[in-house]
């Protein structure tokens, strides 16, 4: 049952890379921006979250602040700055967001200070359930895997479904031509980043009881979003969900039973567990490693 | 009568539903100047980009000098032989012309990696060819110019100078004329004439004028189809050509 | 018009011999380690503008060559002081603690983890390639990250620098002096290349890449080139980094360190020769002093890099000759 145990926590880790990449992909295959700010605002929904939950000892209420806080920084951020950038080359983009990395990370421990913020998880979804096997999985990390695949039906809908998705779609595989349509493009990009900045500080709340609220916290997770893009497909919000699956599930499962495996093969234990956790960091670029030597386009590629 | 230079057999491409190309059987022989005609959005830029490797195509082969380099990537068939004018102007922004032009000409020795540590700066071998290319095209004058500061009709020329310094048998020019005032698309004209029987050229144009005097051969290419292929007075008097630009402006 | 190109970097070039005699003159010693880590992230960055300023190629990971050849200096002055297993397999302790073989060594290894990676992510291009570029980079981060022997994440203390015969590298001044040796070295080098037919091949590449190939070259072995070439030297100023401070530890692989490489070089001046070397001086210079005023001068230095980026591309170099560009 231990596979199982593990089998979860990489969908719920998973889950959240979906979260972070699914607007970032979006901005990089419709915009055509490489924003490394992006860990920025996962940042800023935790914080938010945090401070708003302890204040006012309410998880929602926390939330209810944390995701309109993360759409508009996104948004301002796509105005001021971002819009300029849409038609630089990459490095450009990555120097000017790098400054924000900088900017948003002290900013954040000028008003926040050094130390991580402590948050907790609500009591009404605290405590474990048990599932099958005897197995007792924390309530809270099934509520984040429930999210994850709400948010990823109400993206599924709006993409298909509704006139604005259409928009984002056409504008995905081919953005001259929605504005030979006269879709108002400024507009659509601003809304377009302040959903994924949304979804990014969603992922950070969520984060909030799981991992520590720190000043630069985003980095970390930032790469692996760029990982699971790059597996993904730039501009596939559907790659975006398989690669963010399968890199949760590749990262935990290999941490988790790697070191395990190689003290089957190795005599010394101690050696076993470092080559394993060695390993087990490697393994999701190993894995990006692998699937861009057959598909270097990334698994479901939205323009060819 | 000796094989073809260029052949191309039942050459297909086509996007999603759209034939760009539709069964392009195509050949070109040894110093001839063969144009390609048709209306606008007839495929004619997409198949000089089959030929030259910027594309693969669906179906069908493509032979060079009894050679078939279907699948042969971009610059393989560039260090065969086959140099290539782009339509919209691709050129080097920063380097000037006599940089560019001596790096056709450095293309064209097909140096190796080790080779390549030579100095290029002040290195003759790429300076004199590359003189002589510049006079030829009309840049001589113009040779410490960055490319992005050239007029477009320089940029025209510079396009030229490029597929002529690689050294290469068989040009691909696409639209070398376009938005040239009348003076320079007559020296350009004149140039092209002057390189017939030395060079094989496959021209796409507008200009008929310019067309109908330097054509050998000319095809015309209709909705991605070649629906007649012959000497410019058969192409003239076709009744089938006439009717594909019956409707829009007229070409002769 | 040619002769003033030449008076700045020659006035720094003999303010960089006479350096530390004029430090020892104004009491001013303690700037020499300064002074010394400019020269070897001037060469760390002088690396990377080959590849990023001429080739083009947005390398987002270009710490990890640094890593790489760091640890290798590292380990191996570990393992001598240590008196452990690895002196044992060599022939001889002085062996492995000698420049002439820690540092060949520490390049290879970084030249064979670019030629690895390069085949691989120069298969891409723009974004797929940075980000890649950066995946790779985080992944050596978390290679030397889980090595405990090698002090994890802290890394680990080292006592004494390498040698080499003849010269007293525990001596700061002639360390000083080595260092502006291997950097006038690898300057005087990609001077070379960029002024061959390899450099103008590399910077058609960045320039029109599709034209290059309808020009009949294929720039995959120039890129590939350049990227190894890179490497191995941010391998070499990697561990001259780790004799310098006596340390080495992740922290120079992480992500944020490839960043600051790009400031560099950005802020220096793309495909100057000498651009990095300034950016790196005034970068770190910057990060020496602006840090004395306030623990959070980062939130200024954000909004400065984005506002170099968006309104002044040329860098400082262009600022202080607006001579024109070759490429």
């Amino acid at each position: 049952m231990l596979v199982f145990e593990q089998v979860l926590n990489g969908l719920q880790l998973g889950v959240m890379l979906f979260l972070m990449s699914a607007g970032l992909t979006l901005v990089f295959g419709i915009m055509r921006v490489i924003n490394l700010a992006h860990g920025s605002f996962y940042m800023i929904g935790a914080y938010v979250a945090a401070t708003v939950t302890a204040r006012t000892g309410s998880f929602l209420l926390g939330l209810a602040a944390a995701l309109p806080a993360a759409a508009l920084a996104g948004m301002v951020v796509e105005f001021l700055i971002l819009r300029r950038l849409y038609h630089r080359d990459h490095l450009d983009q990555v120097l000017a967001t790098f400054g924000l990395i900088f900017f948003f990370n002290e900013l954040t421990r000028m008003i926040w200070g050094r130390r991580p913020l402590f948050m907790e998880a609500p009591s009404w979804l605290s405590g474990s359930v048990p599932l099958f096997g005897g197995l007792q999985y924390p309530v809270y990390r099934l509520a984040v895997i429930l999210v994850g695949i709400l948010v990823a039906l109400f993206l599924y809908l709006l993409f298909s479904r509704t006139r604005l998705g259409m928009q984002i779609r056409a504008g995905a595989t081919n953005r001259e031509m929605i504005g030979a349509l006269g879709v108002n493009i400024p507009l659509l990009y601003t809304l377009i980043f302040g959903l994924g900045t949304l979804l990014a500080g969603l992922a950070g709340v969520m984060a909030g009881p799981l991992f520590a609220v720190e000043a630069g916290m985003g980095d970390s997770v930032l790469i692996l979003t760029f990982v699971v893009i790059v597996i993904g497909g730039i501009g596939s919000v559907r790659g975006a969900f398989i690669g963010a699956i399968l890199v949760g599930l590749v990262d935990t499962l290999a941490r988790a039973f790697l070191p395990a495996l190689f003290r089957l093969l190795l005599a010394s234990p101690s050696s076993a567990d470092r080559m394993g956790a060695a390993l087990a960091s490697m393994s999701v670029y190993i894995f990006m490693a692998l699937v861009l030597s057959v598909k270097p386009a990334g698994l479901f590629p939205a323009r060819e | 009568m000796t094989r073809p230079v260029l052949e191309l057999e039942q050459v297909s491409k086509a996007y999603g539903g759209l034939r760009v190309c539709d069964d392009v059987d195509l050949s070109v022989r040894a110093g001839e100047l063969h144009a390609l005609i048709g209306p606008n959005g007839a495929g004619k830029t997409t198949l000089l980009d089959l030929i030259s490797g910027l594309l693969l195509l669906d179906q069908g082969r493509i032979y060079f000098c009894g050679r078939d380099i279907t699948r042969k990537p971009l610059h393989k068939r560039a260090c065969l032989g086959l140099a290539r004018s782009f339509q919209i102007t691709s050129l080097f922004p920063g380097f000037t012309v006599q940089q560019t032009v001596e790096l056709a000409v450095q293309a064209g020795e097909n140096t190796s990696l080790f080779a390549s540590m030579q100095r290029a700066d002040r290195d003759a071998r790429l300076r004199e060819p590359a003189i002589r290319i510049m006079e030829q095209v009309g840049l001589g004058q113009r040779a410490d110019i960055r490319a992005e500061n050239l007029a477009h009709g320089e940029q025209r020329l510079l396009e030229m100078g490029m597929a002529l310094a690689s050294g290469a048998s068989v040009l691909l020019l696409d639209e070398p004329m376009a938005g040239m005032g009348p003076g320079s698309a007559g020296d350009l004209s004149r140039l092209i004439k002057d390189l017939k029987g030395e060079k094989t050229i496959l021209l796409v144009e507008h200009d008929m004028e310019a067309v109908f005097a330097l054509a050998d051969r000319i095809s015309v290419l209709v909705q991605g189809r070649i629906i007649a292929t012959g000497r410019p007075e058969e192409i003239r008097a076709n009744d089938e050509v006439q009717a594909a630009y019956l409707g829009s402006k007229c070409w002769f | 018009m040619q002769a003033k190109k030449y008076i700045l970097p020659t006035v720094i070039l003999c303010l960089g011999l006479l350096l530390p005699q004029l430090l020892d003159f104004f009491g001013l010693q303690y700037l020499l380690s300064l002074a010394t880590r400019a020269l070897i992230y001037g060469l760390a960055a002088s690396s990377l503008n080959l590849i990023l300023g001429y080739g083009g190629l947005v390398s987002l990971g270009h710490a990890a060559f640094m890593g790489i050849g760091g640890y290798t200096a590292g380990i191996l002055l570990y393992h001598v002081q240590e008196g452990s297993l690895i002196s044992v397999l060599l022939p001889s302790a002085s062996l492995c603690n000698s420049a002439l073989v820690a540092w060949p060594l520490a390049m290879a290894f970084a030249a064979l983890f670019a030629l690895v990676t390069g085949l691989i992510s120069l298969r891409t291009r723009g974004m797929h390639f940075i980000m890649i570029t950066l995946a790779f980079a985080q992944m050596v981060y978390f290679f030397f990250t889980s090595l405990d022997t090698y002090g994890g994440s802290d890394g680990i203390s080292l006592y004494g620098r390498n040698t080499l015969p003849g010269l007293d590298l525990d001596n700061d001044q002639v360390f000083y002096y080595l260092c502006l040796a291997l950097l006038l070295l690898f300057l005087g080098l990609m001077h070379r290349l960029i002024h061959a037919r390899f450099g103008r091949a590399l910077i058609a590449g960045r320039e029109n890449v599709v034209r290059l190939q309808a020009l009949g070259i294929a720039p995959l072995g120039y890129q590939l080139s350049a990227y190894c070439l890179a490497g191995a030297v941010a391998g070499l100023a990697g561990a001259l980094l780790v004799n310098q401070g006596e340390f080495v530890s992740p922290e120079m692989i992480h992500w944020t360190r490839s960043g600051e490489l790009m400031v560099m070089v950005l802020v220096g001046g793309m495909a100057r020769l000498f651009g990095p070397v300034l950016g790196a001086i005034v970068l770190l210079f910057l990060e020496e002093y602006l840090a004395m005023y306030t623990d959070h001068w980062m939130v200024i230095f954000g909004p400065f890099l984005i506002l170099v980026v968006l309104f002044g591309r040329s860098g400082l170099y262009g600022l202080l000759f607006a001579g024109r560009q070759r490429p």
